[in-house]
Parts: structure tokens; sequence; C-alpha cells
């Protein structure tokens, strides 16, 4: 019990820590805090610029917050940030602005030279990024337009704004607005697919109805589309008998990745009718794509069993791997847990696969290990422990003389050695380069604890890289551990 | 019968040209600094004395769908998506990589260099954020980098 509260309270002021800097809490931007208190904040010592782990900044906090142009026009101009800032997924501010609609912000950013024409990691403009979050202001559009983007203009794999738009603009105002500047309703893509098949994503079957009505042509990619749904969401079997049955597209389309329905279906949750459906329809369960991916890869690493078992009965060889070596076994010990990775092995799943690297499975498992949170089950143990019991040797090498705990100590955290601890790995193994996991441990660590844990667990610290380091060498250039003024001297 | 004659003798010649072309080998170490973020993609190029892109020698990172954060390479890449290229995995922050590569003695004292161009998810890019001349010096001295590597060190073979 005692522990227990020990705990929490360790939580709580480790959590305390993390949200430091208050411009970076949803909190506090939900508060809809006029300049005077953003100012009050940064008087306080809560940084303007300070990107959190995932590369948000304040200014994106605001702008998403929906805080005044005012505000966010200040937050702009504080040192550290500024119209060339990249951001979450390499946007710049005009991307975030351009999606909640703030035509006035818009209007300055593009005054003050931002890329009109920046690619985020999607391969969106700002323009983009706009139509394809549904944004319906067309005033925003206006200023691209005014601005130098010219309507017609054809994006990546041949899209426009209107295709871009279509999914989410229900009553198709944005597609009329869009025709008056020059699109057409029967624009396509690179590909051929058409404003139906696009809307096809949020499945809106009044929306396809009047897209047909207004001379819009169906193809067959619609189906795939239909199935790919949009981030959010998923598409309901009628939507698929709709455009199977009614407008009779082919069932088994595929992608020019080579991907059917089902490698959409399979990452998705809940899908198991509509995969079962279209197994009937003729699709393959076992096709694979370009990558060598199969459907059942994919939903192996999912928790659906259900989906799985459905998979299963289409599939011949269970040990079929993609363009990386890697089987439905792989993606379960990579992603999901140990009920799904037992049940593929007990359907004849080879635990000893090793990839073309020649990384076996506990390569893959330690590889993909993140601390679980909160209440989350230890899943990694949980998978560990069957890897064992099914055979898999824990202490041999990988291809490249890695041990796990080379791989372990890149993680930084020693609950995750500790749990390797009774596997026999020899802690003093070096791989191919020389290296030992104390040396890699001492280049990666951002503090001293793994590196402590290593040497009383016995590892040495005068073994040499072939560069002729030691340990304590490479942990006094580690920029990190200077900067935290950690000593090393315990690795001479 | 002439013509394949001589078409005999010109692949004849052609072979010979080519074994003739001398090569070294160079140790590469690559040493990343502790920057926080994902794994940096990094391309290793070879640049001629007019400053274009040559060859590329390495590229580390996997996933093609990044490649395009590498801007001043991948518009040289986009040309012609074909790697032959060694690849090996991203670098995170930290962390190291050895490597070989071959270079033809003939490219050395010509102005050319070797540039190390690197890009984190998020993060700025870095388009030479090491360059170094194909000299006899430059090819054995230790370089510091500017963005994400901390140094580089070749070797001769």
């Amino acid at each position: 019990m005692k522990k227990t509260i020990f705990t929490a309270l360790l939580l709580a002021s480790l959590s305390g820590f993390a949200q430091q800097n208050s411009l970076l809490s949803q909190d506090f931007w939900k508060t809809n805090p006029g300049l005077d208190a953003v100012k009050a904040e940064v008087a306080k010592g809560n940084n303007p610029a300070e990107l959190n782990p995932n590369a948000f900044d304040p200014v994106v906090m605001a702008i998403n917050g929906n805080a005044s142009a005012e505000t966010v026009t200040y937050l702009i101009n504080q040192p550290g940030n500024g119209v060339k800032k990249p951001t979450h997924d390499g946007r710049n501010y005009l991307h975030w602005a351009a999606r909640t609609g703030d035509v006035k912000l818009v209007e300055y950013l593009i005054a003050q030279g931002s890329d009109l024409n920046l690619e985020d990691t999607h391969n969106y403009t700002p323009a983009q990024f706009a139509a394809a979050n549904g944004q319906t202001n067309t005033a925003i559009y206006d200023a691209f337009f005014k601005a130098g983007i010219d309507p017609k203009k054809k994006y990546k794999d041949g899209v426009n704004l209107l295709l871009i738009a279509i999914p989410a603009d229900k009553d198709l105002t944005l597609a009329n607005y869009f025709v008056s500047k020059g699109m057409s309703l029967k624009d396509v893509d690179a590909s051929g697919a058409t404003a139906f098949d696009y809307a096809a994503r949020t499945g809106n079957i009044d929306q396809l109805k009047a897209l047909i009505k207004a001379g819009v042509k169906y193809t067959d990619q619609a189906v795939v589309m239909a199935a790919q749904g949009s981030r959010r969401s998923a598409n309901t079997i009628e939507v698929y008998k709709y455009l199977v049955e009614d407008l009779k597209l082919k069932a088994t389309a595929t992608t020019a990745e080579g991907q059917t329905v089902l490698h959409f279906l399979a990452r998705k949750e809940n899908q198991a009718d509509i995969i079962k459906y279209f197994i009937s329809k003729g699709v393959d369960a076992a096709k694979a794509d370009k990558e060598g991916n199969t459907p059942l890869m994919l939903a192996s690493a999912g928790k659906d069993v259900q989906v799985l078992q459905t998979l299963l009965t289409g599939t011949k060889d269970i040990n079929a791997v993609n363009a990386k070596g890697e089987s439905a076994l792989t993606f379960a010990i990579q992603n999901s847990n140990a009920e799904v990775a037992a049940l593929l092995i007990a359907k004849g799943a080879n635990v000893q696969i090793k990839d073309k690297k020649g990384n076996n499975l506990a390569y893959h498992l330690v590889e993909a290990y993140r601390a679980p949170r909160g209440n989350q089950p230890d899943d990694f143990t949980a998978k560990l422990t069957l890897l064992k019991e099914k055979g898999l040797n824990l202490a041999a090498p990988q291809q490249d003389g890695s041990t796990l705990y080379h791989v372990a100590v890149v993680k930084n955290d020693v609950a995750l050695l500790k749990k390797l601890s009774a596997a026999g790995i020899d802690v003093n193994a070096q791989n191919a380069e020389g290296l030992t996991a104390l040396h890699k441990a001492a280049m990666v660590a951002k503090d001293d604890s793994v590196l402590k844990y290593l040497v009383s667990t016995g590892a040495k610290t005068n073994i040499k890289t072939e560069f002729d380091e030691t340990a304590y060498d490479l942990a006094g250039e580690n920029e990190l551990l200077q900067k935290g003024k950690v000593s090393v001297d315990f690795l001479k | 019968m002439k013509v394949f004659y001589k078409l005999c003798l010109a692949l004849l010649l052609l072979a010979s040209f080519q074994a003739s072309a001398q090569t070294s080998k160079y140790k590469c170490l690559l040493q990343m600094s502790n920057y926080i973020g994902e794994g940096a993609y990094i391309t290793v190029s070879l640049i001629n004395a007019k400053g274009e892109y040559e060859k590329t020698l390495y590229v580390m990172g996997d996933d093609a769908q990044w490649y395009n954060s590498l801007k001043e390479w991948y518009k040289f890449y986009s040309k012609k998506p074909k790697l032959s290229a060694k690849t090996g995995a991203s670098v995170a922050g930290g962390d190291r990589s050895v490597t070989v590569f071959e270079i033809e003695d003939s490219k050395i004292g010509k102005g050319y260099k070797l540039r190390f161009e690197t890009a984190v998810e998020d993060q700025k890019y870095h388009a030479t954020d090491v360059e170094i001349p194909l000299t006899a010096e430059g090819l054995t001295a230790k370089t510091d980098g500017t963005g994400y590597i901390r140094y580089v060190k070749l070797s001769k073979q």
C-alpha cells in the first residue's frame, strides 16, 4: 500500500515536470487566454519557442487552440520562432493557420514571407492541408490564389484541391467554389481516380449519388479508396455493397502498390464482417503487395483475433515474408501481444525466423520496445517468455554480432535491461564493429543509470573499440552527459 | 563480319579501361552528436569540382518515403530514382556508423568533395553537415560536423 502511494506521488511529480511549459499545454489554450495572460506566462519563464517531443511549439498550440491573431502574431515574433520555423510533420505556421481557417492570420503569414509551397511530410502544401482537413472558409483559398497559387495546380500524384477536399465536402459547397475558380468536378488524378473515387473515402452515399448525377464517373479505385477510409473513420458494409453490388465495381481492385481492400481493412478495428464479405467476393487473403506485405501480416500487428482467424483460413504459407524478411509473426512480436503471437505459432509460424539482415524475433521484440504507460499490460515480458518457451535462444547474438543488450541500451531504460537479465546474455560481447553494450550505452546514454546498471552486472570498462576508445572515452564525448554534468569517473 | 570485329574490339577496350580505373578503399567512421530526436537520414555523395552531385556513395535510412527530406540530394536522386549505393539504417543521436567507401584515385586532388547531408524528422535539415575535400589530407583528417554529425573520420585501408 505504502509503495503504491509512493509510486503515485512519484508519477505525479514526474508529470509535473513534464508539463513545465504552460504554453505547450492544451489546457492552457482552452482557457482562451488573452495577449496579456500569454505575456505573463512568458515573463514567468515559459519559453515561447520550445518544441515538445512531437515538434509542436507554443505558436502551433496557440493556432490550434484558436487564440486571437494578435496573440499568435506576438508569439511568432519571439526569438527562436519566425515564419520559417519547421514544426510537427514538417509544417510551417501557415499550414496550421490555413487548417483552422483564420483568414487574418493566413494573410499576415503570407505577407511575412511564409513559404506557400512548403510540402509537409505527407506532401501537403498549406493550401492542400486546409483542403484535406475540410476547411470550408473559402476566404482562405482566396488568400492563397491572390498570393499567386494557381487554382488549377496539380500536386503530387496529379491531385488538385477539389479532389483533396471532396471526402469532407458533403454538400459540395467547396467543390462548387473550386469550380468557379477553374477546377472541374470531372478532374482526375494521375492514376485516373475521379472525384467520386475520392469521395468514397468517407462513404456518404447521398454525396456519391449527387456526384453521379453531376456527371462524375466512378472507377474500381473507389472500392480501395473506400477501404482506405479517412484517418479516423472506417466505412460501413452498406457503402461497400453499394459500390460492389449496385455499381458493379471490382471487389478485387488494387492500388498501384498492389494493395487490395484487405490490406487497408486489416489495419482498422472491427472489420471482421467486412473482411469476410470481400473474401466471399473473391479477394485473395494471401495476396502480397509490392513490398511483400500480406493482409495477414498487417492484421498480425493488431489485436483482433477474429480477423486473424478469418485471414488465416485463406493463408497457405503462414511463414511468407516481405521484402525485409519479416513474417506475420515478426509483425506480431513487434506490435501486438503474446496472445496473437501464440496463435500464429500454434498455426505453424516459425519462431527461429531471421530477417534479411539476420536479426531474429528477439531482436525485433527489443527493438520495438516502448515502456508500458500507466496500467498497460507488460506485453514485452509476455512475448519474451513465449519466445523462450518456444525454443528461441535469447543469448545468441544477431548476424552483426549485437546481443539483445546492444539493442536494448538505445532505449535508455534500466527496466528493460532488467527484464533481459535472466536471458544469459554475455554482457561483454563485442559486435562486428568491436563495440560492447557498455560502449554503445556510453554513446547514446541520456544519464548514467544504464551505464551504472551494466557495470553492476559485470560489464568490463577496459575493453576498447576498433578505434582504440574505452567506454570512458565515449561517455566523455557524449554531449547530453556533458550538459547534465553527469560524472562518468566510475567508467575509468 | 567486320562490324562484328570492331564491336569485339570496342568491348575489349572498354573492359580493359574499366579494369584500369584504380580505386582505393577508405574506412569511414561517422559519429553522431547526442541530439534529441528520431534517427537521422544521411546521404554521402561525391560532388564534382562544379559543385554538382556525381554519385551517391552511401544512404543511411531504410524508408524511401523519407528520402525527400534530404532536399538537395533528393533533386539529384529523383531524376533517376534507382540506388546503386550502399544502404544502411538511419543513425540515432550519439550512435555511429562504420563503413568502407571505394573512391577512384583519379578523383583525388581534382576539386571533388564528399558531402554528408543530414535530416531528422521535424527538425532542421543540413545540406552540408560535413564536407570533406578529396585531397590526400582531407581523406585522413577528422572533420567536425555542423549539424547532427559530431565528426567524420576517414582512413585509407
